[in-house]
């Protein structure tokens, strides 16, 4: 048999699932309507702009620039940096200047930084308002408010315990990593982005091998059931690869974002995610003996994946092998950072790792069924 | 190569003079797609020997002063035995080009349609040859057989897979072939070779693109590789003990033996659950077999990427095609994965859906096509890629009799146009009488019967005869009132009319019954002494359904 033969069946198969998804009208509503109702729902929360957060451990970097000693006996900007690391949860890091700090941040050392301005010590004995520079990283939703909060709790804290102090020290967020553009339509944006696209495709592709009822005959032809499954992930790969430039569009132009990347790195991505969904969808597939087996395999999976984005918790290690969270972290650190794609290699290679390990269960586990049930 | 065992009873032939070869031509062009076998005599150009050789004609040449048949050599009844499996070019009985100078040409029309995917080219056609080769590489392997002659003028026979093809400057023409190692001038190991047309000299060649070809051809043979498993065999399909066990040591099906001869159709009727589908199943390798093999077109059913392209199967749920895809979609998008092109694939389509009466259906979706419709529909898809063997898996079930019968029709149609054997289940042990040989099934026992209708209907007490009898008014237990006549050893209700079996002369037997039926006041509207038995009766008696006497 021609070594051709199987390269050419295998497009022939995306061809015809590719044309089986068009003629499904539903599936295509799935594929296209479901990302612009999300970036549309994002859109109405931004506008709400009620996005609450919680107070969680923190490590802060403290750049103390205050050179002034105009209060006999103790210095305030100490004083203040010794306050702020008193709090629960809170880890001060010192750094001599502002740059080191701001690297702290970027390799996320810290999760943010706070500068103490020179003049703080003599604003304060002077009953002058004064202020404090909270700098947080885009890259972390959840600790951009609570560092901010924990800065004010320490301030006010600070005052209460010195007792004299009359004038305000004001906490001026200053937010890095950050795009032209919405902060929260970055970063809930990048999320939706990369999560819709997975699990898009995930759900369309979890019906692909269990509802597809023609594909018993399809193997009595000589298609090999490991042709199936590369002609399967193939075609949702590319359908996800589509609605993903889709995605990445709406969210681009939508929100007037000027992300620190390329469009090309951002396809990559969006169609490493994409692949990944496909293969995620098509193990569930495989394992399922029915339509309603694969819909509690996608739900167990959407749940799962929700809980463990780190979005809404922090995951720990997990986070380091879960492919929605690995396509996160490169989103953060080509779009927001401004890194070279290359730099993730090792996020691209264990969601590499994740795809091939998909593909060989689902061949597997395709491997006992028998042609016709 | 092609056996002479496979010649159909029924042929056209038509006689032609070596002088008359142009009108034999003109025979063989009006039916360009039937395929014609020829009985040639003649003598071989080169060598003067007289010969008769018979072949299947690959094409017919009638260009500027040329007129010749290329002739795929099956069998030789006189001159040299090496002919066999070459291809001869035939000339009429002057020709001064062609290696047989024919002197009678016997044609025979087989009456049914070239299903050969093989295609053949003279050497200097090599331009065309590259061409259609082209296309066929973008799709799947081909085959080729090359007769030529080497660089140094030796006569060479190539034999290999075509690695390249391409068209050079000034519209000069080149294959490349790894060889096996085979060759008439001598033994060569497996090698690449460069394939040029005969009419180009190597100087001129060298002048040209700077390639001197290895080989020139003359004659070229081509395959595709889906056409690779076209060679016919004796029995279609061969099972042997075929056994199924499943986990609790219980036999679903046992010690299954039979043998389809190619070009048949074998029906397979039975009670349910009596391993009919298990048998299909086993057969098509969908279940690996306990004990036992399959054999379908020589090759055993576990050599699975193998035996594939042999045999089609249509499932009995109609829901195993694309409902959303056309007819010819779904064609396309299973033909495809044979390997076989887009092109060939709509061409082929079209011509089953006329065939199957369904072309005006076969742009709609298939879900919008009526059962019988969908049924044809899904046997277009398994005959896509011309099966040597069709499986049908309950074919009928659901169609009303009409339709039935109807669609026994398009099934014959399909046999004799295509030389397609067929298994077809059904549980309608009538539509046996369709079918050349009929395997019966029992629950428990596995195959009980094989054999044509008329020999298991033969089996039967009476030899295939009954006697029949309606009486004036229904009596229910008539049986079991029959019971006491002598020589009666079955009775057969099937509705009002009563078959009585007998080894007994029908005559005197119906005698016997009515003046036993007379005894007991019975009324008797109508006896046949002498009444056929047809399946459904066979099937009942067989299987025990019927009391006993």
């Amino acid at each position: 048999m021609s070594s051709i033969e199987p390269f050419k069946r295998i497009i022939a198969l995306t061809r015809k699932e590719i044309q089986t998804i068009i003629k499904d009208r539903t599936a295509m509503l799935l594929v296209f309507l479901l990302p612009i109702l999300t970036i549309g729902t994002l859109a109405l929360a931004i506008q709400q702009n009620d996005i609450q957060a919680e107070t969680e451990p923190l490590i802060f970097g403290v750049v103390d620039l205050d050179t002034t000693d105009t209060f006999p006996g103790l210095d305030l900007s100490e004083n203040f940096t010794a306050t702020l690391a008193s709090l629960d949860g809170i880890t001060v890091v010192p750094y001599e200047n502002e740059s080191d700090a701001y690297m702290g941040l970027f390799l996320n050392e810290i999760d943010s930084y706070v500068v103490i301005p020179d003049g703080f010590e003599h604003a304060l004995s002077m009953d002058l308002p004064t202020i404090v520079y909270v700098h947080t990283s885009n890259t972390q939703l959840q600790g951009q408010g609570n560092a901010i909060i924990s800065v004010t709790e320490a301030a006010l804290i600070f005052r209460q315990k010195l007792g004299w102090i009359r004038s305000d020290i004001l906490t001026i967020p200053e937010v890095e990593f950050v795009p032209e553009g919405d902060v929260l339509a970055v970063q809930v944006g990048a999320f939706l982005v990369v999560f819709c696209i997975f699990m898009a495709i995930a759900l369309i592709s979890c019906q692909s091998i269990v509802g597809d009822i023609p594909l018993r005959r399809m193997l009595l032809t000589p298609t090999s059931k490991v042709e199936v499954i590369l002609g399967k992930i193939s075609a949702y790969t590319i359908i996800g690869m589509i609605q993903g430039l889709l995605l990445l569009i709406l969210w681009i132009v939508g929100f007037q974002l000027n992300l620190r990347t390329d469009l090309l790195t951002l396809v990559i991505i969006v169609s490493l995610m994409s692949l990944a969904g496909a293969v995620s969808g098509v193990v569930i597939s495989s394992f399922s003996t029915s339509r309603l087996q694969a819909n509690q395999g996608f739900l167990f999976l959407l749940l799962g994946m929700m809980i463990l984005s780190g979005m809404f918790i922090d995951v720990g290690v997990i986070s380091e092998f879960l492919p929605m969270n690995l396509g996160m972290q490169l989103i953060r650190d080509t779009a927001f950072k401004g890194l070279l794609l290359i730099a993730g290699w090792q996020e691209i290679i264990r969601i590499l790792i994740y795809i091939m390990g998909g593909i060989v269960i689902a061949i597997l586990v395709l491997w006992r069924k028998r042609t016709l049930a | 190569m092609e056996q002479l065992a496979n010649i159909p009873v029924f042929v056209e032939k038509n006689y032609f003079a070596g002088s008359r070869f142009d009108d034999a031509l003109d025979w063989i062009e009006e039916r360009s797609d039937r395929e014609i076998h020829t009985q040639i005599t003649g003598q071989l150009r080169e060598s003067n020997e007289e010969i008769a050789v018979e072949g299947r004609v690959l094409n017919v040449a009638r260009r500027g002063r040329i007129r010749r048949i290329a002739l795929l050599i099956n069998s030789v009844q006189k001159g040299s035995t090496d002919l066999n499996g070459i291809v001869l070019t035939i000339g009429s009985d002057k020709t001064e080009r062609e290696e047989v100078a024919a002197k009678q040409l016997v044609l025979m029309n087989w009456l049914r349609r070239n299903i050969h995917d093989d295609f053949y080219y003279d050497g200097e056609e090599i331009d065309h040859a590259v061409k259609r080769v082209q296309e066929l590489l973008a799709y799947t392997e081909v085959d080729a057989q090359i007769w030529g002659t080497s660089k140094e003028g030796q006569p060479m026979y190539i034999k290999g897979t075509v690695t390249n093809a391409r068209m050079e400057r000034l519209r000069v023409g080149l294959l490349e072939l790894r060889t096996t190692p085979k060759s008439i001038a001598k033994e060569s190991s497996a090698q690449v070779l460069t394939i040029g047309g005969r009419e180009t000299a190597p100087e001129i060649m060298r002048e040209l693109i700077s390639i001197v070809p290895d080989v020139l051809a003359h004659k070229m043979l081509f395959t595709p590789a889906y056409a690779r498993t076209r060679g016919k065999v004796e029995n279609v399909i061969v099972a042997e003990n075929l056994t199924v066990t499943v986990d609790n040591n219980f036999d679903i099906i046992r010690d299954v033996s039979f043998k389809l001869p190619s070009g048949k159709i074998m029906g397979i009727i039975g009670e349910s659950g009596s391993g009919k589908s298990t048998t299909i199943r086993a057969l098509i390798g969908d279940i690996s077999p306990t004990k036992g093999q399959v054999v379908i077109g020589g090759v055993p059913s576990t050599q699975r990427k193998q035996v594939k392209p042999i045999f089609g199967f249509v499932p009995q749920d109609l829901g195993y095609m694309y409902q959303n895809f056309t007819p010819l979609e779904n064609i396309i998008e299973f033909g495809k994965q044979y390997g076989i092109p887009e092109r060939e694939l709509v061409r082929r389509g079209k011509i089953l859906l006329r065939e199957m009466g369904i072309f005006e259906k076969g742009n709609q979706s298939v879900n919008t096509l009526s059962g019988g419709e969908k049924r044809r529909a899904s046997i277009s898809i398994s005959m896509v890629h011309r099966p040597q063997l069709l499986i049908l898996d309950e074919p009928t079930s659901g169609l009303d009799p009409d339709m039935r019968s109807e669609l026994w029709d398009y099934l014959d149609y399909l046999n004799q146009e295509y030389g397609t054997s067929m298994i077809v289940v059904t549980h309608y042990p009538g539509e046996a009488e369709y079918c050349d040989t009929v395997g019966v099934f029992m629950r428990d026992r596995s195959l009980v019967a094989y054999g044509s209708p008329a020999e298991l209907k033969a089996s039967l007490p009476g030899k295939g005869y009954a006697v029949g009898i309606i009486l004036q008014q229904p009596r229910p237990g008539i049986a079991t009132l029959l019971q006491g006549v002598k020589g009666i050893i079955h009775v057969l209700e099937r509705g009002e009319l009563i078959k009585v079996f007998s080894e007994v002369p029908l005559i005197e037997m119906s005698e016997r019954v009515v003046r036993a039926l007379q005894a007991k006041d019975i009324q008797i509207k109508s006896v046949k002494p002498k009444m056929g038995v047809d399946m459904t009766d066979y099937f009942i008696l067989i299987t025990g359904r019927q009391l006993e006497v």
